[in-house]
């Protein structure tokens, strides 16, 4: 009850200026100032939502396999290779360019070669997903792992512990802020990166269920489906979230952070 | 000998330029005697503790504690900052030297045995956070005596606390001293506080030599600064503003 209470502290504005901009939205359709095959009233979204939830269940559960996968790969690959990359400095000076530079080729053109690779299967959506969800997590967590405080070393050093023993009782913990911010990020940017994928090719998933809607000029669809892939994305940073809190439970009530 | 200085030089490139810090430095602490280094700043005081720990190798020369060649883990090392893991309960950081040797369980009673004996008890399961920076200093110092080594090496431990807690700390360290009969080498710029708490008072001169100082002085010593003290703290003065002096010229 008490965190219900503080969560509308903390957003009941926020709340507010929502429902004041729904509320403006909905008049200026309704009110023929906008046509409705422009921008659909938010009622005609919900009752689209509603009248297709069957449909849109199935496309929702693909496009969240596909981003659960992506970001998974995503997470394992990202932290072996900042490990790799922390651990083995030639490592580092050989893939670090690498990552960086991959991150300034658009997804989007190289997307058709995965479709091209692994054809309509959900394989091409997970590889473009794992593209975009990748970077983030492995910059997180070496940046992370780099941020480390040396007095702690040499601390843990003076006390005989070996590289092993110092990396995991001081330098992973102190990686976690870090490359948890990476994962709320990527948890988002998988949303994206399935939904790119299926733009490019799918016969299921939200992605393409929106394209398909508007090839056939059905806004509310359209909507409807942007509606909820934006509430996926917050699902998943929200339990990202969450599992960070539950991470840094020695933090509650202490006022310095 | 629990901890020997042999003829020990160390310097560093800085600059391209090799400039000498420390210039062969001979000195030897007793099995169970406190002695204190001091120094002004820059006269490489922290970086003889960190050579004493193994965490750094002298240019020249040979450090010895208990008769062997140093290593790191030779020797308990408490720093300037108390360095406890942010993450773990106050008995957990105490477990974490025991824990890299892997002797979890055999220390655990100890530590909960000195956690009783300081009266820390009830915060067993406290972070560090939540303690105030006197009580995150004794349990550094305890975390210190868990690696249990002979050679204890503290960095100006009490350097960051205020005048008052400074105090508290040197009595309660010297009345936990006495019961341990280990060697302490400490490290400080303390002039009431080496002579307070020590046998003997190292002076650390910049251009790297050393004098030595006894303290002669019984204990339990007072907390209030007698004559005695007064006199040995104006005779460390005068010896390290001496030097001061003849360096300006």
């Amino acid at each position: 009850m008490n965190s219900m209470k503080r969560l509308f502290k903390d957003y009941y504005l926020f709340l507010a200026a929502a429902a004041v901009l729904l509320v403006l939205w909905e008049w200026l359709v309704r009110t023929d100032r906008i046509p409705s095959f422009i921008l659909p009233p938010p009622s005609g979204i919900l009752v689209s939502l509603y009248e297709n939830r069957e449909v849109l269940l199935g496309h929702c559960w693909a496009t969240l396999k596909e981003t659960i996968l992506g970001f998974l790969i995503a997470a394992v690959a990202g932290v072996s290779l900042a490990v790799a990359m922390f651990f083995v400095k030639s490592v580092e000076k050989m893939v670090y360019p690498a990552v960086l530079i991959s991150q300034t080729i658009p997804i989007i053109a190289l997307s058709p070669i995965f479709v091209l690779w692994f054809g309509y299967s959900i394989w091409s959506k997970v590889a473009v997903t794992v593209l975009i969800a990748f970077f983030p997590i492995v910059v997180s967590t070496y940046d992370g792992l780099n941020r480390h405080d040396k007095d702690y070393v040499d601390l843990l050093r003076s006390m005989g512990a070996k590289r092993w023993q110092i990396f995991n009782k001081v330098q992973l913990p102190m990686a976690l802020p870090s490359f948890m911010s990476g994962i709320k990020l990527a948890a988002v940017f998988s949303v994206v990166g399935a939904t790119i994928g299926e733009w490019l090719g799918a016969s299921e998933g939200l992605g393409y269920y929106s394209r398909r809607m508007s090839g056939s000029l059905n806004a509310e669809g359209v909507f409807s489906a942007i509606f909820l892939l934006s509430l996926l994305g917050m699902c998943l940073f929200g339990a990202a979230a969450l599992a960070e809190k539950r991470m840094f439970k020695w933090k509650e009530n202490r006022k310095d952070v | 000998m629990s901890l020997i200085f042999k003829n020990v030089f160390y310097s560093f490139t800085q600059q391209r330029q090799i400039s000498p810090l420390l210039n062969d430095i001979n000195f030897a602490a007793a099995a169970g005697e406190f002695v204190s280094i001091i120094g002004k700043s820059g006269t490489g005081k922290s970086t003889l503790l960190k050579l004493a720990c193994g965490l750094d190798q002298p240019s020249k020369g040979e450090i010895l504690v208990q008769d062997k060649p140093v290593f790191p883990g030779a020797a308990g090392y408490m720093p300037q900052k108390d360095l406890l893991l942010p993450w773990r309960t106050v008995m957990e950081n105490l477990l974490l030297a025991p824990e890299i040797q892997q002797q979890k369980r055999q220390k655990a009673e100890e530590a909960k045995s000195w956690l009783k004996k300081v009266g820390l008890w009830d915060y067993r399961n406290a972070f560090p956070h939540e303690l105030s920076g006197g009580m995150r200093q004794r349990i550094a110092f305890l975390r210190t005596l868990l690696t249990g080594k002979e050679v204890l090496l503290l960095d100006e431990p009490f350097g960051a606390l205020d005048a008052m807690t400074k105090k508290e700390m040197h009595q309660w360290i010297s009345s936990l001293w006495k019961d341990l009969n280990k060697t302490i080498l400490l490290v400080t710029h303390d002039l009431h506080e080496a002579v307070f708490l020590s046998d003997r008072i190292i002076v650390l001169h910049p251009t790297g030599e050393t004098e030595e100082l006894e303290v002669k002085l019984p204990r339990p010593r007072s907390a209030v600064l007698t004559n005695e003290m007064a006199g040995l703290i104006n005779i460390l003065e005068s010896r390290i503003t001496n030097e001061q002096h003849e360096t300006i010229i």
